[in-house]
C-alpha cells in the first residue's frame, strides 16, 4: 500500500485519539478497547490492500472482515461508552 | 557553525548537516549488513540449528546413481515398458484434444509459451573451458582471497544478481554430506571424487577434485501466477522457465568463480550433480516438506534448487527450523489435492522408502514417483499441483502470512488452524487435481518480470 494512504490513515487516527483524549473521558479498558480495535482495523486494511495486490481478491475480502469487523466493534464499543455517558451526563 | 551567517551560508551548512544526518544512518545500517551474507539475513524466529529438522542416518545413506535410480531416467524399468506405451498413447491423444478444442491452458499460446520457455538458455556444463575465462592467472595478478565469510558474501551477492533468490553453503565432509554427490549423474556418467588438482570429463566419467569442497546451494524463484495455473501448459512453463533461468544462472556463477581464480563444477544437465532437495536442507535454504521437496521461509514451494561445487573455502551455513516440517505433519493439503495419489497421508515421515527411486537413510514423507510420473503422461505436462497448493505458495505481501509465518516457528498448535485458514483464503473452491485459477485469466494480468517479486524485502518472512 502506498505510504501516502498509510500518511493519510495515520492522521486521521492520531487526530482521533487526539479528540478522545482531550474532549472524552476514557477508562483505562475503554482505551484498551480503543487501541486495540484500530490496530485491527489498520491490520484488517493492509491485509486487504497487500491481497489486492498480490491478486487475491477472495482472499483480500476474507481477511478485511476477519479482521475488520472484530476491529470495528471492538473500537466503536471502546469510543461509543465514553460519549454515551457524556451524553447522559449533559 | 560559524558565527553572524549570511543567509546563503545558513543554507550551505544546514545543507552539510542535513547531508550528514542522512549518511549517519546509511553507514550504520552498512556495518549491521556486512554482518552476514546477504540474501540469509533472516528474523530470529527462524533458528539456526546444528541438526536438520529432518533426520539422517548418514551411515545408511548412500550416494545416489542418478541415471540408474530416479523415475525420470528409469520410469519404464519400474513400471513396464507396456505401461509407458500406453501411457504415451494416452498422453497423444489428450494433447491433440485438448490443443483442438482450446481447452484453457492448453491453448495454441500456451502451447508456444510453453516451448518459449524451455528455450534461449546457454548449455549446461560441469566445467568451463578455462581458455574461455578472464582468469587472474590470464590477467598477471594473484586469485583473489578473502576469509571464508567474505567468500560467502560476495558469491551470494553475485548469485543473487546474477539471478538467484537465497544462497546458502554446505562444507562437504566424506562421512555425511559427500554422500548426496550422485555416484552416477543422469548421462550414466560415474562421478569420481578424486584427490587430483583439476576437474576432468571423459565418456564414462566426471571426476570432482577431492579440494572442491564447498557446494554452493541457490534457489530460484518460480511465478505463483502461472504455477497456480497447473496442471496445465501455461502452469508447466513455470518450471522450464525457471530451469532455464537457472542455467543461465550456472554459467555466469560459473565464470565468476573461475575469474576470482577457483573452480566451478556446475550441473551436467537438468538435476545433475547431487541431490538438490538434501543439499537445501543441510544448507538451510529451507525443510523437506511433505511433498518431499525443499519448502523455503522466504518463497514457500516456490523456488527450485540448484548447486555448484568449487573450491574456494566458504563459510557453511547451517540447518534451520522454521518449524516448516513440524507444520507438514498437520498439514495433507498437497497430499489431498494430488491427483494421482502419489504423496503421503502419514502424520509422521518415516524411514521406509516407497521405492527404488528413494534414497534410504533419511526420515521423509515418501512419495509414490510411478504414480507421479504416470499422472504427468495424463497432463503431458509436469504437473505441480504439490508446489502450487502449499500454504506457503502465497505471496507473502499481507501482514497475516507473516503472522502465519511466526506462528509456524513458534507455537506449532496453531499449524492446523492456519492450514484451515489457508484453505479458506485460497483455495475453498478448487477441485483436487485442477487448476486453482483461470489460465485463460493470467493473460490479461499485469505482472513484473518473470511473474516474480525480486524485491526481497516484500517477501520477508517477518
Amino acid at each position: 500500500m502506498s505510504v501516502t494512504l498509510w500518511l493519510i490513515l495515520g492522521v486521521v487516527v492520531g487526530i482521533g485519539f487526539f479528540l478522545a483524549a482531550t474532549k472524552m473521558k476514557l477508562s483505562w479498558y475503554e482505551w484498551l478497547l480503543a487501541v486495540l480495535g484500530t490496530l485491527l482495523v489498520l491490520f484488517a486494511i493492509q491485509n486487504y490492500g497487500a491481497s489486492r495486490l498480490a491478486l487475491e481478491s477472495r482472499a483480500a475480502g476474507l481477511l478485511l472482515v476477519m479482521f475488520g469487523l472484530p476491529g470495528v466493534i471492538l473500537a466503536a464499543v471502546g469510543f461509543a461508552l465514553p460519549w454515551m455517558r457524556a451524553r447522559k451526563a449533559g | 557553525m560559524t558565527e553572524s551567517l549570511t543567509r546563503r551560508e545558513f543554507m550551505k551548512e544546514f545543507g552539510k548537516m542535513g547531508a550528514a544526518a542522512a549518511l549517519v544512518p546509511m553507514v550504520v545500517a552498512g556495518e549491521q549488513m556486512s554482518d552476514k551474507p546477504a540474501g540469509l539475513q533472516r528474523p530470529a524466529f527462524i533458528k539456526e540449528v546444528d541438526q536438520p529438522t529432518t533426520e539422517v542416518d548418514w551411515a545408511k545413506v548412500e550416494r545416489l546413481a542418478e541415471g540408474e535410480r530416479t523415475v525420470r531416467r528409469q520410469f519404464a524399468k519400474y513400471v513396464g515398458q507396456e505401461r509407458v506405451d500406453k501411457l504415451s498413447e494416452i498422453q497423444k491423444a489428450n494433447m491433440d484434444k485438448y490443443l483442438k478444442e482450446d481447452k484453457p491452458g492448453y491453448t495454441l499460446k500456451d502451447w508456444a509459451l510453453q516451448s518459449a520457455s524451455g528455450g534461449g538458455a546457454a548449455p549446461r556444463k560441469f566445467f568451463l573451458d578455462p581458455e574461455s575465462v578472464r582468469t587472474p592467472e590470464a590477467l598477471g595478478v594473484p586469485k583473489w582471497s578473502g576469509t571464508p565469510e567474505d567468500a560467502a558474501m560476495i558469491i551470494t551477492a553475485a548469485a543473487r544478481h546474477l539471478g538467484a533468490a537465497t544462497v546458502g553453503f554446505v562444507e562437504l565432509d566424506t562421512n555425511t554430506t559427500e554422500k548426496l554427490i550422485y555416484s552416477k549423474d543422469p548421462d550414466g556418467k560415474e562421478m569420481k571424487i578424486l584427490d587430483v588438482d583439476a576437474p576432468a570429463e571423459d565418456d564414462a566419467s566426471r571426476t570432482i577434485p577431492k579440494k572442491a569442497r564447498y557446494a554452493i546451494v541457490y534457489t530460484v524463484q518460480m511465478s505463483e501466477e502461472t504455477m497456480t495455473r497447473c496442471p496445465t501448459h501455461l502452469g508447466a512453463q513455470t518450471t522450464s522457465l525457471t530451469y532455464s533461468r537457472s542455467q543461465n544462472i550456472q554459467e555466469r556463477l560459473q565464470r565468476f568463480l573461475m575469474g576470482l581464480g577457483y573452480m566451478a563444477l556446475g550441473e551436467s544437465s537438468t538435476n545433475a550433480l547431487g541431490i538438490a532437495p538434501a543439499l537445501g536442507v543441510m544448507s538451510g535454504l529451507g525443510e523437506l516438506s511433505r511433498y518431499n521437496r525443499l519448502l523455503t521461509p522466504e518463497y514457500g514451494s516456490m523456488v527450485r534448487v540448484f548447486k555448484m561445487l568449487t573450491d574456494l573455502p566458504v563459510a557453511p551455513t547451517k540447518p534451520i527450523n522454521a518449524g516448516l516440517l513440524e507444520f507438514c505433519k498437520n498439514c495433507t493439503k498437497c497430499a489431498d489435492h494430488c491427483p494421482s495419489k502419489a504423496l503421503s497421508f502419514e502424520k509422521e515421515p518415516t524411514w521406509e522408502v516407497k521405492g527404488g527411486w528413494n534414497n534410504a537413510g533419511h526420515k521423509a514423507w515418501f512419495e509414490d514417483a510411478t504414480k507421479c510420473r504416470s499422472y504427468w503422461y495424463e497432463t503431458g505436462n509436469n504437473c505441480g499441483i504439490c508446489f502450487a497448493v502449499c500454504p506457503f505458495a502465497s505471496k507473502n505481501l499481507a501482514s497475516f502470512s507473516r503472522v502465519r509465518n511466526y506462528l509456524t516457528a513458534t507455537i506449532p498448535a496453531f499449524d492446523g488452524t492456519l492450514k484451515k485458514i489457508d484453505d479458506l483464503l485460497y483455495t475453498p473452491y478448487t477441485e483436487f487435481g485442477k487448476p486453482q485459477k483461470d489460465p485463460e485469466e493470467w493473460w490479461r494480468l499485469n505482472l513484473p518480470d518473470y511473474g516474480i517479486s525480486t524485491d526481497q524485502s516484500v517477501r520477508m518472512t517477518s
